[in-house]
């Protein structure tokens, strides 16, 4: 949330005007059409989607109407009251149409005036969206005044505000696992398996007189999704101020004392709600069937503080320094008051008196009111010293204390350096229309982390409603799951980089190299901890992890002419990361996800490597097969993916003719594996297109040898069987899960047309473009199922910082609009 | 100049005031939370009697599911029907809800005179790492509940040196009980405070452990047995050990967990299974029928014809062929009046059934006692239904105590009549603690609808009188022992890997599952958090220490 200060290359007025406008299209899968709801080749009224084949008749069990159970509620619907003669007919658009186009309007307005006396900016922005899905919309209002005033010669004021009003709202998303999801109500978790046959834009959702879920399911275990769209809704609603006010004063005329302010701070009100009569929760939150409404008011506010003496200065005619010697202090406290109520008496109706219970917790034991501090002092200084622009040596060094740390760890110097040389100036006769530049740099900078606050001292866990039992309430007090780490150091992250630049053939070859090592020492991560250590979890600082890579950019102009001018640019990164050591005689330590199936830090491998349950293999890599045809699951977990791809190769094209400019982008992302639900969901559930050679009314056969035997097997089973059975919604391995997240991806496309100058002759219109642009057009993740349409960029769903995981958390999208700019 | 000056020294004293070294030092306490200066040994106590509660409870799920009482659906063979991370709950609370919390319980109180929160606190130590060994094998004691030394991955304890370490736990508990103490505990679920009951359940305790040991060290565990039975032991219903649920929504903890599984907010929702065995165990399959099985259960439908008629796809087994390998006297499916469960080892998809399957009743978990006899009834459950989730964890009734001294004097004394007389007083305590328990939570039968009981124990009577050798009137007694454990899956699968027994259990729905699962895997957050252990290889073959049956001994 950076803003412009009110200063201006041009002195006077100037202002601009833009507006865009957006059209965001979800990238649907595609599905099966050959075969209905149900399981082993029968038709029912199944979650999944392994049914009889669409022939146009009455299947053999089950030929009522999906709807029949509520064929009372729904006089005005014939099809649904007949016991007999269902007929399962394909719905082909039945997901399709669950999206609709969305809409993005942005519009700015951006004025200023500048002169000797200072400068003086205003701004406003607003930006709406209606999202792919119903009742999913975004509002941004933002308002920015900032100025410069020389009070004096050598004092300068400057101030800049800006207050940014945000409002967000969405039905309920969360972590889907195929089956329901995961744990409050999510608008997708059941959307990409639903049923080929079922009507789902067509049939009734909701319940007339209760004004609950209505759904194809007799037991009334799944929710509607289209019900979720218009009955469950979370939401955001901040209010953002952020202030940065700054003196500076010429000591010298070389020298500068400059004193900054800055205040960060916003206001938050969450809202989540799902009113009564969902279904298909785990028991231990089946309140969110009763309705379920929450509130929280966050306020979270940041100063920082800064104290800068700066300067510089030619020492002789070769040498030049500049320095910054200075203080800094930031406090960050996040204060937050909520309420959860549940069992909402009048349908509809959202306030909290109109539920039953109302606690301070949430149905799963969340504290929502708490209070966080942390503060951090610095002190640091910074010298540069350049002889004959084309040596460049910098030294610097920072000190920080934070207040999340106990006295003694408390404390962390991280200093840093760099040498710059640049050849093609030290010696000009180096320089040729072949050779233009080259610059030589090497680096080594360092940095550090601080814990969250309130991690190295134990306290006592008070629960005032832990239960209520035959005897009434229970009031319990308990030593923490989470162990209090007195230890708790600062991390430090170094980096040693070196890097070459240089510039051939007139400026038409541009290469940009580093290769880096970047290594972190003691970093800060929560880790699990095995319960029988009478803990579950504690703040540690969990050895030594390291990344090595290299990045590379070349820019070519194949053209470059009075009126045309063509770039190709390419950027290729590649990094390995490595685990070098753990703390406490472990080997491996979980980083995210769940202990059976999570990101680990293994020593000797890379971080964040997924270990879960896997399929066995003989030593000729031949699956093991169970007396009962199935996989044969591991007993205990092993390395079954990498998250961390092997490379990315990004290329970009601009060609400019005139004021016409053509800019394409396409990136690559190779290898990395991802653990994705989306794409595991639909086979498992039989809905997926990559399915249609099967039928799902014959037996397959499992390649691999039996476990007893060692022969090749031959025990068929259902499709059902191998396609769910096997699959990880249906209680298969872990690494069935598992696909390679290799990736291509049509970025950008924008087609520019700036009027040129003299068009514009001496006018008050100073510049006009339009351009109409492409985001995400166009994407496939090579080695997952095709139709399933996986992003692997979208992921990391419902987990902390889990890398390589896809929950169903929705689809990716395409946006395509066009926008205009005068500025004056 | 000089104000210019005055207005930097301003802003710099603005920086110091706001954020002095004194901060540092102000912001390292958690405010959110209460102090370790606060604590009170009474509120600690409720913590542990409650996530005991709690433990007992998640022990009970797979250990009910291997024994038949409920359906295991989770694979079709034993090597997938569980995964390390079904048992991470039991962990969890065994480990950082009840025994760390113990351990704290027991610094504060030992010594000071508090014999009754001392004496407790071991009871519940010694129950817990019994439970943890029956289950688990060898587990993690001597080097555990050490995290805030920071002993991240403690090694594991020999499970029969754990099982002696928990039979001192217990002795040291009756010794410290048999003193007044100078503050008693202020809130007890189980006893009240009673310390006599607390002492009797030690000892009934020290009974169970040694009944296990009576295939490795049967000496010891008879000469052990018969010091015990002299004394004051759990063999009166006030002196039964039960964990007590609650009727609130909020905490979803407060009710009955099958409750809350089986009386969903929404009728038509209720989820799990019970085994068809056990239904069938339960109802006539003696072709007399049980007193107690109105109360155990609760049909959602009449008959079978009337799941039928409301929803044709709800019981789909009904069109599959029976499996070769279930005998004709065999549960399978569903059977009238209106019984539905689930096989041992399905692990099919979950038909759109919530209305038809058979839930749990009110004893013990608090649900609605079945007084249907209309063929054509349809009545889903809900939640409010019946005693609203107010049932028990039955740890330890009085019939248990009888069924254990009927085994140990048919296997240990050789006494059959002995076993018979045990046998018979066991049912009799057991039908007649059942249906007070429904008639307590205003759920009684309507007169003539509850099965008399004479003829229930004279049919026992005379199965057990024609059983010719020991092994079958073992068979007998444990049936009998197995369905008066309604509710408590620990004892049931112990009980089953001891004897073998009931003989006609059924066998999984795949003919060929594997052998039966002997110990529980380790739990993952165990096996994948703490570097010091390996995972069992195979759970058919690893056994606890008191079972020294062969691997193929049961189904």
């Amino acid at each position: 949330m950076s803003t412009k200060t009110g200063s201006s290359g041009r002195k006077g007025f100037n202002a601009s005007v833009s507006q865009s406008v957006f059209a965001i299209e979800a990238f649907v899968p595609e599905f099966q059409n050959k075969w209905a709801n149900g399981f082993d080749g029968d038709y029912g009224e199944f979650f999944s989607n392994w049914g009889s084949l669409f022939t146009g008749t009455v299947p053999a069990v089950g030929a009522r109407h999906p709807y029949f159970e509520h064929r009372a509620l729904f006089p005005e619907y014939p099809e649904f009251q007949a016991a007999s003669g269902y007929v399962p007919v394909a719905q082909e658009n039945n997901i399709k149409d669950f999206f609709q186009r969305g809409l993005s309007s942005s519009t700015s307005f951006n004025a200023g005036v500048s002169g000797d006396m200072g400068s003086f900016n205003v701004s406003f922005s607003r930006t709406t969206e209606d999202g792919y899905i119903l009742n999913n919309n975004l509002e941004r209002n933002n308002f920015t005044l900032g100025g410069v005033a020389k009070l004096t010669k050598k004092l300068t004021l400057s101030g800049n505000f800006s207050f940014v009003k945000t409002n967000f709202k969405t039905p309920t998303i969360g972590a889907g696992l195929g089956s329901n999801s995961a744990g409050g109500p999510s608008v997708f978790a059941n959307l990409f398996y639903v049923p080929r046959n079922i009507d789902l834009m067509n049939w009734p959702y909701q319940n007339p007189i209760t004004g609950g879920s209505v759904y194809y399911r007799n037991g009334g275990d799944v929710t509607n999704p289209r019900w979720l769209l218009d009955n469950s809704r979370q939401g955001s609603y901040t209010d953002r101020f952020i202030s940065v006010m700054s003196a500076s004063y010429d000591v010298l005329n070389w020298m500068k004392l400059s004193y900054r302010l800055g205040l960060d701070s916003y206001t938050e009100d969450q809202e989540y709600y799902v009113n009564r009569g969902a279904s298909g929760f785990p028991s231990d939150v089946s309140a969110f069937a009763t309705g379920l409404y929450r509130t929280v008011n966050a306020t979270n506010t940041i100063y920082d503080h800064s104290l800068i003496l700066s300067g510089g200065k030619n020492i002789t005619e070769d040498f030049d320094f500049t320095a910054n010697i200075g203080l800094n202090g930031r406090q960050d406290t996040y204060q937050q008051d909520g309420l959860e109520s549940t069992n909402q008496v009048v349908f509809g109706f959202l306030n909290h008196r109109n539920f039953i219970s109302n606690n301070d917790q949430t149905i799963r034991g969340t504290n929502l009111d708490f209070f966080e501090r942390r503060i951090l002092l610095g002190a640091f200084a910074d010298v540069t010293l350049g002889y004959r622009n084309y040596l460049y040596l910098n030294v610097q060094g920072r000190n920080d204390w934070a207040s999340s740390h106990e006295k003694a760890n408390r404390s962390l110097f991280y200093p840093g350096g760099s040498i710059a040389f640049v050849p093609t100036d030290a010696f000009p006769g180096l320089q040729s229309n072949v050779l233009n530049f080259l610059k030589l740099r090497v680096g080594y900078g360092t940095s550090a982390n601080f814990a969250t606050p309130y991690n190295t001292r134990p306290y006592l866990t008070l629960n005032t409603n832990a239960s209520v039992d035959a005897l009434g309430n229970v009031i319990t007090l308990s030593i923490p799951a989470q162990l209090a780490n007195s230890d708790l150091k600062p991390e430090l992250q170094s980096e040693l980089e070196a890097g070459i630049d240089f510039r051939m053939f007139n400026n038409r070859l541009s290469v940009e190299f580093s290769a880096y090592d970047r290594t972190a020492k003691d970093q800060i991560v929560e880790r699990p901890l095995d319960p029988a250590t009478g803990y579950t979890t504690t703040f540690i600082n969990a050895g030594t992890i390291s990344n090595k890579g290299i990045e590379l950019g070349v820019t070519i102009t194949p053209i470059r002419s009075k009126n045309l001018e063509w770039n190709l640019r390419a950027n290729f990164t590649r990094n390995r990361s490595l685990v070098e050591e753990l703390p406490d005689g472990s080997d491996q330590i979980l980083i995210s996800g769940y202990s059976n199936l999570g990101n680990f830090a293994i020593e000797g491998q890379p971080f964040g490597v997924i270990q879960g349950t896997f399929a066995e293999r003989n030593a000729q890599g031949e699956y093991l097969i169970t007396e009962n045809g199935d996989y044969k699951i591991s007993s205990a977990v092993g390395i079954i993916g990498d998250p961390n791809p092997d490379f990315m190769l990004s290329g970009f094209t601009d060609l400019n003719f005139k004021g016409l400019s053509l800019n394409v982008q396409v990136d690559y992302v190779h290898g990395g594996d991802i653990f994705s639900y989306t794409a595991a969901t639909m086979v498992g559930r039989g809905v997926a297109k990559e399915l249609e050679d099967f039928n799902p009314t014959l037996p397959v056969i499992i390649p691999g040898v039996l476990e007893e035997t060692g022969e090749p097997n031959t025990i068929p089973m259902p499709a059902s069987g191998v396609f769910f059975g096997n699959n990880i919604i249906g209680g298969g391995p872990d690494d069935r899960g598992i696909y390679d997240a290799t990736r291509v991806r049509l970025r950008e496309i924008g087609l520019t047309y700036s009027l040129p100058k003299n068009l514009l002759g001496k006018s008050f219109i100073q510049g006009l473009s339009l351009s109409i642009i492409g985001n995400n057009l166009w994407y496939r993740a090579v080695n997952t199922p095709k139709y399933s349409k996986v992003d692997p960029d979208r992921t990391a769903f419902g987990t902390d910082n889990g890398l390589g995981f896809d929950f169903l958390g929705g689809p990716s999208a395409r946006r395509v609009g066009m926008s205009a700019k005068v500025t004056f | 100049m000089k104000h210019i000056l005055s207005f930097f020294l301003l802003g710099f004293l603005f920086l110091i005031n706001s954020c002095s070294l004194t901060d540092l030092e102000d912001n390292l306490e958690n405010p959110n939370n209460v102090s370790v200066n606060n604590t009170d040994v009474n509120t600690l106590t409720n913590q542990i009697l409650l996530e005991f509660g709690d433990f007992v409870s998640e022990a009970g799920i797979p250990t009910s599911e291997l024994s038949r009482q409920m359906a295991m659906i989770g694979g079709d063979a034993y090597s997938r029907a569980y995964q390390a991370q079904d048992f991470n709950a039991i962990w969890n609370r065994a480990y950082q809800d009840v025994l760390n919390q113990t351990k704290t319980l027991l610094e504060a109180t030992d010594g000071t005179g508090r014999t009754v929160h001392s004496g407790v606190g071991r009871i519940i130590q010694a129950y817990t790492v019994l439970t943890l060994v029956d289950l688990f094998g060898d587990v993690p004691y001597s080097e555990a509940l050490s995290g805030d030394e920071f002993v991240f991955n403690p090694g594991v304890d020999d499970d029969q040196e754990l099982y002696n370490k928990a039979i001192s736990l217990l002795d040291e508990a009756i010794t410290l009980l048999s003193t007044a103490p100078t503050a008693g505990i202020t809130r007890d679920i189980y006893y009240g405070g009673d310390r006599v009951k607390w002492s009797a359940l030690a000892r009934t305790l020290k009974l169970k452990a040694y009944l296990n040991l009576r295939l490795t060290n049967s000496a010891l565990a008879q000469a052990e047995i018969n010091k015990l039975l002299a004394e004051d032991i759990i063999d009166t219903d006030a002196e039964e050990f039960t964990f007590k649920y609650g009727t609130a929504d909020i905490p979803a903890r407060s009710r009955h967990p099958l409750y809350v599984q089986m009386y969903q907010p929404v009728a038509g929702n209720a989820g799990g299974y019970i085994g068809n065995y056990f239904l069938l165990a339960s109802y006539n399959q003696k072709g007399v029928e049980d007193p107690r099985w109105r109360y155990y259960f609760f049909r959602q439908v009449g008959s079978i014809d009337a799941a039928l008629e409301d929803e044709p796809e709800s019981i789909p087994c009904i069109t599959s062929p029976r499996p070769s390998h279930y005998g004709p006297g065999q549960a399978w499916c569903a059977f009238d009046p209106g019984f539905f469960g689930r096989e041992h080892g399905n692990n099919d998809g979950i038909p759109p059934d919530g209305p038809a399957l058979t839930c749990v009743g009110v004893y013990p978990c608090g649900g609605a006692s079945d007084k249907n006899t209309d063929p054509a009834f349809l009545g889903p459950t809900r939640t409010g239904d019946g005693a609203n989730g107010a049932g028990i964890e039955p740890i330890w009734m009085a019939s248990f105590t009888d069924f254990l001294k009927a085994e140990a004097a048919l296997m240990l004394a050789n006494d059959a009549a002995a076993a018979k007389t045990a046998l018979v007083s066991g049912i009799n305590k057991s039908i007649s603690r059942v249906t007070a328990f429904a008639a307590a939570k205003a759920q009684a039968l309507p007169a003539g609808l509850q099965p008399a009981t004479a003829p229930y124990v004279s049919t026992v009577e005379a199965l057990y009188d024609a059983a010719a050798t020991t092994d079958a009137k073992l068979d007998v007694i444990s049936k009998e022992y197995y369905i008066a454990l309604w509710g408590n899956g620990i004892e049931a699968y112990n009980l089953y890997r001891r004897t073998g027994k009931p003989l006609d259990i059924q066998p999984m729905r795949a003919a060929a599952p594997g052998n039966f699962i002997r110990s529980l895997l380790y739990p993952a957050d165990f096996v994948n958090l703490n570097n010091s252990v390996t995972q069992k290889s195979n759970t058919a073959v690893t056994k606890v220490f008191w079972d020294n049956n062969p691997d193929d001994f049961i189904k």
